[in-house]
């Protein structure tokens, strides 16, 4: 159709041609999700998972009288959504109603402020009927009350001479991480951020260098302090590749490529994270196993879930270090106009018979004993030493902190010499994500079991025990 | 501002050749003795100061005691009478042999039954005598063989009774064990002891005098006993594990006495007892009879070369960790 040939592509699909040679790895489950049991011919990507229901974007061709095609031929996308447990579709797909799908491109769904408010990109509408330009993709805001969707408003920053898409919020819908190539990047397409300040959304701010490189950055995807995206950067397994960046002491990290098979050889992009990169969905145009039992080379975007395969440790080790420590000259009695002086071998110096001092790392000290006797004005000093160890034995432990009835527990890597990239707790057999977890004050075992991703023989369990 | 002086470790001085009685570690400027018609309260409850001098076994060579300000009179020592004179006689008497030391009676507080056991070797009496005067007066040569041998004294000992005969003035005099007739010179691995001190105190503020009583491994507590500490300041016990503990002192003409456990720590060491003048006047002719003796009332020896050095504090450091 003519009307639509300045429309802008809303997706760039690259079909892999690579053969994946993976087999997949044990360590994480994966698997298509059955969301084209018709078969029909269509990319399904862009999955978002609200109130157990999955929201996903497809190209299927909606009308087989009237049909609208993009300027490379392809059916424009639009939002459905179906009810789901874990991979197991619970009810046929629906297709969001025309408040939400336009005749053009919807891209992925974005819930936010408890689920009262969500936002999507989509080709906006010409501005002034100016034939000589685009439809740019933009970002959208609705509002939800009782299940009826309603248009809000478009993004201050929505442009006609640049695209923003692919909105990410916050959990605590504070910022809003996009792509775009509006001009300035540093590639085709990188990522934005803005913030929400006094009701307003801020002028975005480029994620700098760290996450945008010279090739195409995409997809963001906010889960706590964590930051999942596409990236076509030269260092992924192919195509394109998700990458996560933790956002620590006010920057970006450097990026991480996820292992397979969250990623292959094929494009991967477009994630929804649940618990970390421990279970959510992908989209990629990987070939499941049916199509490689087949033969199948060529493939359309499918979305994935995918698990990881917790890994039990060979056993449990306690790890209780002591930072803090009460420390006495069993010998003295308290005598009139005598003070103990002690000098803790970490620079601090603490006067008293009997003290309490916390050392703020590991390491060898040597304690001092030194008597200040101010009735003959004397210090006799080195009276003892004491060399302590504060250790943890290289390994992360489990800390722990009285709230009320009950306790905040995270793991403390101080100490610990080998980086560790994955975790899960284990309290009553349940399974915990969280970095800190406030649990009940009376929980008589706490069970932490952490591991690096490129390690994997080495996976330690960390157990407390008695905490209260 | 206070100025604080940083103590420095004192070396182990039992190897040390250093027989001055008082030594210089006890910073106690005379022994005194008074002579019996004086009263008690001038700080003498018995006129009687009894002094054993340890000479090592192998040491074959003559000795000799030098008494500095043997006399009475003089420079200084402290007049009593009413005459406006001095009218005392003090007797020095040296004893060697069998029973010398190892007669009860010799190493009792006080001076009671045999207390003079063993070979009478030689004997002064001294009065006014201004040649005496502030200076040195030799005894002897005398022959180590002549001393009665006990090892847990380290030698042959011999025995000095110094003994206030007439009179009522204060003896205040220094002994020497010398192997020289003419000169303090040392005889190495010597010692000198004593079961009950008479001692004049330093008359300065802030000085500090010490007496380092060895406790032997059968001691399980002792029993301090001071006499006329006139209350001018604090006595304190030392230890390698106790610091500055405050013993029980007395007032004038007053006998007192406190009880302190020995730790085990302190087995086989001396106890470095301070006397702390801590009044802010001078206090002249301050002096005081200090006695200790263990569990079973027997006397424990005050080395003027403490036996295993001047015990230092050392403290225990206890870590515990706060969960």
């Amino acid at each position: 159709m003519k009307i639509f040939k300045y429309i802008n592509k809303f997706i760039i699909v690259i079909i892999g041609v690579m053969l994946s040679s993976h087999t997949f790895s044990q360590h994480y489950i994966i698997k298509k999700v059955k969301l084209n049991p018709k078969k029909e011919i269509q990319n399904i990507f862009g999955p978002t998972l609200h109130n157990a229901n999955l929201y996903y974007c497809s190209d299927k061709k909606i009308n087989t009288v009237n049909s609208f095609e993009n300027e490379d031929g392809r059916q424009y996308s639009d939002i459905y959504k179906v009810s789901i447990n874990l991979n197991r579709i619970n009810s046929s797909y629906q297709r969001l109603d025309t408040i939400v799908n336009s005749k053009l491109n919807e891209g992925p769904i974005e819930f936010f402020n408890n689920g009262k408010k969500m936002c999507l990109s989509r080709n906006v509408e010409k501005y002034n009927n100016d034939t000589t330009v685009s439809n740019k993709i933009g970002i959208v805001f609705f509002s939800i009350n009782n299940d009826s969707i309603n248009f809000d408003k478009y993004y201050k920053y929505n442009s006609q001479k640049y695209n923003i898409a692919h909105p990410s919020i916050s959990e605590n819908d504070s910022i809003l991480i996009f792509a775009s190539d509006m001009p300035g990047n540093y590639g085709s397409s990188d990522l934005y951020q803005s913030n929400f300040i006094n009701g307003e959304w801020s002028e975005p701010v480029n994620l700098g260098n760290i996450i945008n490189t010279k090739n195409k950055e995409t997809f963001p995807f906010l889960y706590k302090d964590e930051l999942y995206f596409t990236s076509e950067r030269e260092d992924g397994m192919g195509g394109l590749d998700i990458y996560k960046s933790i956002f620590k002491d006010s920057a970006w990290l450097k990026p991480e490529l996820l292992p397979f098979p969250i990623n292959s050889v094929n494009d991967d992009f477009s994630v929804y994270m649940q618990h970390g990169n421990k279970e959510g969905y992908i989209t990629s145009n990987r070939r499941w196993a049916k199509q490689r039992m087949a033969n199948v080379i060529e493939t359309k975007d499918n979305i994935f879930y995918f698990k990881m395969n917790l890994p039990e440790p060979s056993s449990y080790i306690e790890v209780n270090p002591n930072f803090c420590f009460e420390i006495s000259d069993e010998e003295y009695d308290n005598q009139e106009n005598v003070e103990l002086i002690w000098d803790l071998g970490d620079g601090n110096i603490k006067k008293g018979n009997n003290i309490s001092h916390c050392y703020s790392n590991v390491g060898k000290y040597i304690i001092t004993l030194s008597i200040i006797d101010n009735n003959i004005d004397t210090i006799v000093s080195n009276i003892d030493q004491y060399n302590i160890e504060v250790s943890t034995n290289n390994l992360p432990y489990i800390e722990t902190k009285i709230i009320n009835d009950n306790m905040l527990i995270s793991a403390n890597f101080k100490g610990a010499t080998n980086k560790y990239s994955e975790f899960y707790w284990k309290i009553d057999d349940k399974i915990y994500y969280d970095k800190q977890l406030m649990v009940s004050a009376s929980i008589k075992e706490i069970k932490y079991i952490t591991w690096n991703n490129k390690l994997l023989k080495k996976i330690i369990g960390i157990k407390k025990q008695n905490i209260k | 501002m206070k100025k604080f002086l940083t103590i420095i470790l004192m070396l182990l001085i039992y190897k040390l050749n250093a027989q001055p009685v008082p030594a210089l570690e006890e910073n106690i400027p005379f022994l005194v003795t008074f002579s019996k018609d004086a009263p008690t309260s001038y700080g003498d409850d018995d006129y009687v100061q009894t002094f054993f001098f340890s000479i090592p076994k192998d040491y074959k060579k003559p000795f000799y005691i030098r008494i500095f300000d043997p006399d009475l009179g003089g420079k200084h020592d402290e007049k009593n009478s009413s005459a406006g004179t001095f009218n005392s006689k003090t007797q020095f008497s040296f004893y060697g042999g069998n029973d010398c030391i190892s007669n009860e009676d010799a190493i009792a507080v006080n001076p009671k039954g045999n207390y003079k056991s063993g070979n009478l070797i030689n004997s002064y009496t001294f009065g006014a005598d201004k040649t005496l005067d502030d200076t040195w007066f030799t005894m002897g040569p005398f022959n180590p063989a002549e001393g009665e041998y006990q090892a847990q004294y380290y030698g042959n000992v011999f025995k000095l009774i110094a003994e206030g005969l007439s009179g009522d003035d204060g003896n205040l005099y220094r002994y020497y064990l010398s192997s020289s007739p003419s000169e303090n010179i040392p005889i190495p691995g010597g010692n000198a002891f004593t079961f009950e001190y008479t001692f004049r105190l330093p008359s300065n503020t802030k000085d500090i005098s010490h007496i380092y009583p060895f406790i032997d491994d059968k001691v399980v507590s002792i029993k301090q006993t001071n006499f006329d500490w006139d209350k001018g300041g604090v006595i304190k016990l030392f230890s390698i594990s106790t610091y500055a503990k405050e013993l029980k002192i007395s007032g004038e003409n007053e006998f007192v006495e406190s009880i302190y456990y020995i730790k085990t720590s302190e087995k086989g060491t001396s106890l470095d007892l301070q006397f702390h003048i801590t009044s802010n006047k001078p206090l002249p002719n301050n002096n005081v009879v200090f006695s200790i003796t263990n569990q079973y009332g027997k006397t424990l020896p005050f080395f003027t070369v403490p036996i295993g050095g001047v015990p230092k504090y050392k403290g225990k450091i206890k870590i515990k960790p706060i969960n």
